[in-house]
């Protein structure tokens, strides 16, 4: 305890070392898969002097899913992080208030109509899918909004919604999925449970401006947060326009997640446990909770998308199961703490 | 580096040996030779998404499908899906083929460094061209027959291709010639498949041992199979009140048990609906079981026909 009390004196040591360790991560990540590519290998092919066959390997298949995997994590840790901060509740996560469904059932809706099949995605597709999981994840916000709305916002009524919310849209999902035909529904599926198999750069386009313009924003927005949870009536005191702040940055946040399901499904737990693990570390202060949270996520999907890959290799695991297996012990334990 | 100069003189012996071959029986690749165009072995052949250019003589082909067919063909592939690898009919001929995983591993298919790629959906073979040469045979989207023409044109093996099916169809007939009188000519066959949540009828391009039952033996399916399904979608999900309606004098059922379809199998045999079908009452149905009858592929096919006649005959 004495020594995460120390920590927090010292944020920038804690993000200093994660940021060591993500770069660790990302070499180890480098050079593990089904096809063998030595460190030296790699370093040349990184280097652009590799062969045909490595630079395949690297550039168009293992580099892509890493990338993802760093802007999915950072996204949906700092998509938590505000949406713990602005509900002043640890278990809330945009899985778990049903944002991400939202926006599932959005991508859904695009395939199901739009390409009446989940194995043909065309270019166009990759871009335009962020847009509608971004519209539907502010559809499941609204409607949390709306049903939460009693003279302004209560944090926990928030919270209660948003799982009302989160069944509903589940609900709608399965109704989808029943109506396609097996392997649609098996694809759909897997996806759901989110998978970044055969992520390529259009991804990574796709997602990339969503996730390096909203976490700015974020950090911009560091003091709004730092009051916000405190509750709202100090908040208010200190001069924050809280309904106002708390819709913006609930906007931030359902915004980071639209973009992360879009590319990655629906990934659980990892933007609950991930901010709380930040505030453990860095404690509550927002300006270094947010880098923090991004890293951690960030290295927690690089390693969890490495476990799906290759633990059952060839086959896969989708990575929302390996980071749920992760995960939801330390979601358990929270719950056994706060009793 | 020195690799690639050993493929290269392999392949230069090869294209040589292949070429001596030739003049001995010039009958023997007369069609495959005509769309040779000669530039480094590469020839043009025509898959589902029109021309394509593969090597003439390829040696480590990577296929998601088709294990089966290409076995016939006299060809064994160096990697394939998890699933094929499971075939009961071909468990014994896949020793030496590398699994690629339950969705192909680009990884593993990159170190099989395979020459010809045989992909089955768009979105596998839009990742799986940029490792060597792609063709996509779309799974479900054609019949075996048709599978086994277009392979044998892109493989070269034409004439292996032909031999198959000239045995296949004698097989065929001699079943039909066995089979003779035991469904009448107006009766009806169908297969019925029972998910925990959905049912399904099957027509011929898919597994379950369709392609026999209505293109080998010539069986008449319900009319609204034949509207729906047969030579169009491969298969069609039906609610149990349509039941009757796709259910034909003869019913050959499978079971998706992975899912609690077996539990489901009970509630529907208890059902009036089910009670009341032609075939229950005049004791018409033939139970299948899915892990034989989930292929379609010529070996498969053939088992599986041996498999029908005896249900049929009552052996």
């Amino acid at each position: 305890m004495r020594k995460i009390l120390t920590l927090r004196r010292h944020p920038l040591l804690v993000m200093g070392v994660l940021f060591f360790l993500l770069i660790i991560a990302f070499l180890i990540c480098l050079n593990t898969g089904v096809a063998k590519l030595t460190v030296t290998e790699a370093i040349r092919t990184l280097a652009g002097m590799g062969s045909d066959k490595d630079n395949l390997i690297l550039f168009e298949f293992r580099l892509p899913r890493m990338v993802i995997a760093l802007l999915v994590g950072a996204g949906l840790a700092v998509s938590g992080a505000v949406l713990q901060a602005i509900t002043k509740n640890e278990m809330a996560d945009p899985g778990i208030l049903g944002i991400n469904a939202g926006a599932g059932l959005a991508v859904i809706l695009f395939i199901f109509f739009a390409h009446s099949s989940l194995t043909d995605i065309g270019t166009l597709s990759v871009y335009l899918m962020p847009v509608f999981a971004l519209l539907g994840a502010i559809l499941a916000a609204t409607l949390i909004y709306i049903f939460a709305w009693k003279r302004g916002i209560t944090p926990v009524r928030l919270v209660l919604v948003g799982i009302g919310v989160n069944a509903a849209f589940n609900a709608i999902i399965i109704i989808f999925q029943v109506k396609m035909n097996p392997e649609d529904f098996m694809q759909a599926t897997i996806w759901l449970s989110g998978s970044i198999w055969g992520a390529d750069w259009r991804f990574v386009l796709g997602i990339l401006p969503w996730i390096i313009l909203l976490i700015p924003v974020v950090l911009i927005k560091y003091r709004s947060l730092n009051v916000m949870n405190m509750g709202d009536k100090i908040a208010t005191g200190l001069g924050v326009k809280v309904e106002k702040e708390r819709m913006i940055l609930l906007l931030l946040s359902v915004a980071l997640a639209g973009a992360c399901v879009a590319v990655a499904g629906n990934i659980a737990f990892l933007g609950l446990a991930v901010p709380h693990l930040a505030r453990k570390l860095v404690g509550a202060e927002h300006q270094v909770t947010i880098p923090t949270a991004a890293l951690l996520g960030a290295l927690v999907l690089l390693l969890a998308d490495m476990v799906s890959k290759n633990l059952m290799a060839p086959s896969e695991i989708p990575v929302g199961l390996v980071v749920s297996v992760i995960a939801a012990p330390y979601f358990i334990y929270l719950l056994m703490r706060s009793n | 580096m020195k690799k690639s100069l050993f493929v290269f003189c392999a392949l230069l012996l090869m294209s040589f040996l292949v070429a001596c071959g030739n003049q001995k029986s010039p009958s023997e690749n007369a069609q495959g030779d005509s769309q040779t165009e000669g530039n480094g072995g590469m020839r043009t052949v025509t898959d589902d998404l029109g021309k394509v250019k593969v090597p003439s003589h390829p040696k480590r082909i990577v296929s998601m499908y088709y294990v089966g067919h290409l076995l016939t063909l006299g060809i064994k592939p160096v990697g394939t899906l998890s699933s094929e690898l499971d075939n009961p009919f071909i468990k014994d001929k896949v020793k030496g083929i590398e699994d690629i995983g339950s969705t192909p591993s680009l990884e593993k298919v990159v170190d099989l460094d395979p020459d010809l790629i045989i992909a089955s959906d768009k979105e596998s073979y839009d990742k799986l061209k940029k490792i060597a040469p792609t063709v996509l045979i779309e799974y479900g989207k054609h019949n075996v027959v048709d599978e086994m023409k277009m392979l044998g044109k892109i493989l070269g093996k034409e004439k292996q291709s032909d031999q198959w099916l000239a045995d296949f169809n004698a097989k065929g007939q001699k079943a039909k010639d066995d089979l003779k009188g035991v469904v009448g000519p107006n009766d009806t066959v169908s297969i019925i498949e029972i998910w925990s949540n959905k049912i399904y009828v099957y027509g011929n391009k898919w597994g379950r041992g369709g392609y026999n039952l209505y293109n080998v033996l010539g069986f008449k399916p319900p009319q609204l199979v034949k509207e729906n399904v047969i030579d169009n979608k491969p298969y069609m999900e039906v609610s149990l009140e349509t039941l009757p309606k796709v259910a034909g004098d003869y019913i050959f059922l499978s079971v998706y048990s992975a899912d609690g379809g077996d539990k489901r199998a009970d509630e529907i045999k208890k059902s009036d609906i089910w009670k009341s079908l032609p075939a229950v009452k005049k004791g018409h149905v033939y139970n299948i079981n899915l892990d034989q009858f989930f292929y379609f592929d010529p070996i498969s096919l053939e088992k599986q026909l041996e498999i029908q006649e005896k249900l049929l005959l009552g052996k």
